[in-house]
């Protein structure tokens, strides 16, 4: 994800989503914080971040940036029984359809799930096996808890086990091991 | 559909204004606050930024640039490396390109 790819998003995408009628996490961020001013909060923290763009093509054969994700590298992992690295999901935003259709894109695919195996595909390419974890914001409602837990099928942390982070665990907790990623990452196979 | 990282001609060079006043900040003040964000917890910092609630702990925003109208042909991006970046790639990155190095 580059500068640019923020900038258009902000400019072209982010207000439909401030504007939504949804529950949507996503409502007030401002990529071009978020890619720009995240990643050196963990650099202080000593870790790396991973900022990607996915593109769709429109009708003129245009590059739209679809979904966007700012993802943590070598991440504890949220299964504590496992003290290994994942990717954690920190920022992920997928385009609205109205604000798609506006630019052209002819069929909005399902990009909330394309989202997941984005990560799920990072985590292999960093070699930490498809493990992901993820916190299901509160303002993304029952529905986005739901999109995880039934539509992803992403295991879910007990509300009473113990986590690898500071907040406490109000059971909005999801992550991947190395074997549901690599079912989640074959479903998407035929797609690639 | 791709996850891409095209090459980037230029690095970009970026500078803040406070929000509460119409004007550059001081690097020195940006500085200080990212170290403030590092020591929020990342559950913690998402929930911040859900409620729209960041300008509280991180009072600045990137001085505006010109959304680019188009980000080039579809056919022209190049997917991102499948491997993790390397320190000159990512400090590229840091700096606000895609985390290409061009020699």
């Amino acid at each position: 994800m580059s500068w640019q790819d923020a900038a258009f998003w902000d400019m072209h995408i982010q207000p439909g989503i401030l504007l939504s009628r949804e529950n949507r996490a996503d409502r007030y961020w401002s990529w071009n914080v978020l890619r720009q001013i995240f990643p050196l909060s963990q650099w202080v923290r000593n870790r790396r971040c991973l900022a990607l763009t996915t593109f769709i093509a429109n009708r003129a054969g245009d590059a739209i940036p679809a979904a966007m994700h700012l993802f943590i590298e070598r991440y504890p992992h949220l299964d504590v029984r496992e003290n290994k690295p994942a990717v954690l999901v920190w920022f992920i935003s997928a385009a609205s359809d109205d604000a798609l259709l506006a630019l052209d894109v002819v069929v909005p695919p399902s990009l909330g799930r394309i989202c997941i195996d984005t990560a799920i595909v990072a985590s292999m390419n960093l070699q930490t096996e498809g493990r992901i974890g993820l916190h299901c914001a509160r303002a993304g409602g029952d529905e986005l808890k739901d999109f995880y837990t039934h539509i992803c099928q992403l295991h879910c942390v007990p509300i009473a086990a113990r986590l690898p982070v500071r907040t406490r665990n109000d059971g909005r907790y999801f992550f991947a091991d190395e074997a549901l990623a690599e079912i989640l990452a074959q479903n998407f196979d035929p797609l690639r | 559909m791709s996850t891409t990282s095209v090459p980037e001609p230029h690095m970009h060079e970026q500078t803040y204004e406070r929000i509460d006043l119409a004007g550059p900040a001081k690097l020195e003040d940006v500085v200080r606050a990212i170290l403030v964000l590092a020591k929020h917890d990342e559950v913690e910092l998402a929930n911040i930024v859900n409620a729209g609630e960041l300008h509280e702990v991180f009072p600045f925003e990137p001085r505006t640039h010109a959304a680019p109208a188009s980000l080039g042909r579809f056919d022209d991006i190049t997917e991102a490396p499948a491997r993790a970046l390397t320190d000159e790639e990512y400090e590229d990155f840091l700096r606000g390109g895609r985390g290409t190095v061009h020699r």
